[in-house]
């Protein structure tokens, strides 16, 4: 008997070992141009399209995939130069769909949810969204939306970039 | 031994594993400065001929009809001006005065006017402190502007119709 639970989770915890998440897609909008004097820009939020970044999780799940495999994705910001809201400016994320796959067993299939609201992503990792995940399918082509709030000609000139780091916990 | 095998693959197994993805965002705000003098059109200021033989010259006529509109975007520290003057000759005897109200609409730091001034060949700063804002655009947005004409030496003072411009500038402090 001993032998066996070994063995299962001899087998779990390989599995445990091969979970990823990607993340694919960045995002440079262009600001409109400003034609006429007194004006400020036409619009002071951008949005990206809504699948402008596409994220694939990938946690196989413990006991032979029978069991779901819960996990969440958080995010945070990290800015190289200038900094955002010190500027004025705002990034939001949100989750605009619920990708494909991530498995199932004869104890449920896979699901994913939170994070479909715009989140205001800080420096600080912020829970995003969640799900479970069943065998070793990962959940893939989870599309996200982007949008940038505080754009003016009132916030200092300058090339604004951040890293985006999505982390995935299994927990 | 068996027993710490156990309890280490149970910990690995459970154990919460972060593993991360990237991706970058990134916004390029350009460098703004338009100026505009809404609405479009010539001013026309005059004098009024004296009725009574002896008398002075009437007031000059004055005009508010025009406003600066701005947008005005820059980088951290740095400000603008917007300067004016005169491009063309002014009658001889004549002085153009400006005065410059306010700012009127708009939002940011849309910059501060200085007291009216009489304007010349050379550039002289109205409003100052110009930074990242814009005004509006049109009339009844910005710097409202009222032009009047001073009788500065009487005797060159010739009758006639002139005409010549004003330039306004916004430049970098």
């Amino acid at each position: 008997m001993r032998k066996f639970i070994l063995i299962i989770l001899l087998i779990s915890s390989f599995g445990g070992q091969a979970q990823t998440i990607t993340a694919t897609g960045s995002w440079t909008p262009v600001v409109s141009v400003i034609t006429e004097a007194g004006n400020n820009y036409a619009s002071t939020t951008i949005q990206s399209v809504a699948n402008q970044t596409l994220v694939s999780v990938s946690i196989p799940s413990v006991i032979l995939g029978l069991f779901a495999n819960h996990y969440t994705v958080y995010v945070r910001r990290t800015d190289s130069g200038p900094n955002w809201n010190t500027a004025g400016l705002e990034l939001w994320v949100r989750r605009t769909g619920d990708g494909a796959g991530g498995g199932s067993s004869l104890l449920g299939v896979s699901n994913i949810f939170g994070g479909d609201a715009f989140l205001q992503i800080t420096a600080g990792d912020q829970y995003f969204f969640e799900g479970n995940n069943f065998g070793t399918t990962p959940r893939t082509g989870i599309p996200l939306q982007y949008q940038i709030t505080g754009v003016s000609v009132e916030v200092p000139v300058a090339n604004y970039t951040t890293t985006i780091t999505y982390t995935l916990a299994d927990d | 031994m068996r027993y710490c095998l156990f309890v280490c693959l149970c910990l690995f197994s459970f154990l919460v594993c972060g593993q991360s993805a990237s991706v970058s965002v990134g916004i390029n705000l350009p460098a703004v400065a338009l100026l505009d003098v809404e609405p479009a059109g010539s001013v026309a200021l005059n004098f009024t001929a004296p009725a009574e033989a002896g008398n002075i010259l009437g007031s000059s006529s004055t005009n508010n009809s025009k406003w600066i509109n701005i947008s005005s975007a820059v980088t951290t520290g740095l400000t603008r001006r917007v300067t004016a003057q005169i491009s063309g000759t002014v009658p001889a005897g004549v002085r153009l005065r400006l005065a410059t109200a306010t700012v009127s609409g708009g939002s940011g730091a849309r910059g501060t006017p200085v007291t009216p001034l009489f304007l010349s060949t050379t550039a002289q700063t109205i409003i100052n402190g110009i930074g990242g804002g814009y005004t509006g655009s049109g009339s009844g947005f910005g710097f409202n502007l009222t032009y009047s004409l001073d009788i500065q030496t009487y005797n060159l003072l010739k009758s006639g119709t002139y005409t010549f411009s004003v330039l306004y500038t916004l430049a970098d402090n």
